[in-house]
This record gives structure tokens, C-alpha cells and sequence, in this order.
């Protein structure tokens, strides 16, 4: 459990890094589109790098594989669909997902307030870093994660 | 208020490893050696389990103990 959910924690903050590289891409993008059909300017042209979706393709074939090499039974929609951390093999695996998902919600209540409150400063932070809100709501399953992956690895030693 | 094991004990008198009893008792070699190192106490189900396989009662291998140690 130890190593695989170290893995899979990884993979997931390493798919919202390209999650929110891709959303500034397309950000981008609606706002020149935008521009075009408010304030009347001639065309838009965009550039969409393909490298965050070839990470996330590459990272979700290499997470598949080796939840395929793991399972003992055959891959039903409902596995292949549950987050590969929750793969508990007994009783104590599933009591310490238990205490981890209760950290991670929690971590959600702390969370919120202050990511709504940052969220208040937009428009003083929006020249300088327009994906800003982008970020910072982006935050918030990072926390999530970090809480349950801290919960699992203080568990398990 | 604890609860405390006599498993390594015993899995030492039947010469098992913790793999071996671990695979008895289908759960994983971790948890084992959690619930020897009383880290982990383990449901009814589990419990009553390993009795099973040392052939002994249960008040013979889980007692209440005393306060927990500092770990």
C-alpha cells in the first residue's frame, strides 16, 4: 500500500499541475475569443501545446498498467473507476483509508475558508498573475491529497 | 486501556512465519506484524480467526492490558 500510494499521490499532483497548465491554455484562448466578439477585434489566433494532455495520457497508460499488473481478479468498470490509492487488501488497509479520507475532509473544512478568501484578492493579484483563481482552486484537492497521504504514511509506520 | 496479543508467541510455538499466518488468515503480512507489535487491534472477525488457526481461546491470546505504552 505504502509505495503504491506514494506513486499514485505523485501521478495525481503531477495530472493537476497539467490540469491547470491545460485550463490556462484554453483560458487563453475563450479570453481572445472573447475579445473578438465583445470588443470587435479582428480575429484570434491560438496555440495549444499538446505536452500537458501527452503527461496526462502518458501518466494515466502507466497507472492503468500497474493497477492491471496489481489486480489478482479481472478489471471491472468499478475498479478501473475508484482511485487506485483505495486498493485496500484487508481490514487494516481499509480502517487506515478510513482515517485518511476523514483527514482529507477535514483539511477540506480548513481549506475552503482561506482558498475563498484568496479568492477575494483577485482583482488586486489578476495583473500580475492572470490564472491566479485558476491556482488557487487547484489548491484545494492538493491539500486534500497531501492530508491523506500524510495520514497514510504516519498509519503505516 | 489496550488490547494486548500473545501472536508472535504463539505463531513462534506452531513455526510460522507471519507470511504463513497471514495467508491463513487472508489478510496482509503488514498487518500481521501490526498487531504483534500491538499497532493495530484487530476486528472480532480477525480475532477469533487467528484463534482458529492456534487452536487456542481467545481470552488466551487478547487481554485487556494497561495503558498504552509511549510509541
Amino acid at each position: 500500500m505504502g509505495s503504491r500510494t506514494t506513486w499514485f499521490i505523485a501521478v495525481n499532483v503531477l495530472s493537476l499541475i497539467c490540469i491547470g497548465w491545460a485550463a490556462a491554455i484554453f483560458l487563453d484562448a475563450n479570453q481572445a475569443f472573447a475579445n473578438m466578439v465583445y470588443r470587435k477585434t479582428e480575429g484570434f489566433d491560438i496555440t495549444i501545446p499538446l505536452a500537458p494532455f501527452f503527461i496526462m495520457f502518458l501518466l494515466a497508460a502507466i497507472s492503468f498498467y500497474l493497477v492491471k499488473r496489481s489486480s489478482k481478479d479481472s478489471l471491472t468498470f468499478k475498479k478501473i473507476m475508484l482511485p487506485p490509492e483505495f486498493s485496500e487488501q484487508d481490514e487494516r488497509e481499509r480502517s487506515i483509508t478510513a482515517n485518511a479520507c476523514r483527514n482529507a475532509y477535514i483539511s477540506l473544512t480548513y481549506t475552503l475558508p482561506v482558498v475563498i478568501v484568496l479568492m477575494t484578492l483577485q482583482p488586486l493579484v489578476n495583473p500580475v498573475t492572470p490564472y491566479f483563481f485558476l491556482w488557487i482552486v487547484l489548491l484545494i484537492p492538493f491539500i486534500q491529497w497531501i492530508s491523506y497521504y500524510i495520514t497514510i504514511r504516519k498509519l503505516q509506520n | 486501556m489496550v488490547i494486548r496479543n500473545r501472536v508472535r508467541e504463539l505463531r513462534a510455538v506452531h513455526q510460522m512465519t507471519q507470511e504463513e499466518l497471514a495467508t491463513k488468515v487472508t489478510v496482509t503480512r503488514q498487518t500481521i506484524a501490526a498487531i504483534e507489535k500491538q499497532d493495530y487491534v484487530p476486528s472480532l472477525l480477525l480475532g477469533l480467526t487467528i484463534c482458529q488457526v492456534f487452536n487456542v481461546k481467545m481470552e488466551e491470546l487478547f487481554w485487556l492490558g494497561g495503558e498504552k505504552d509511549g510509541k
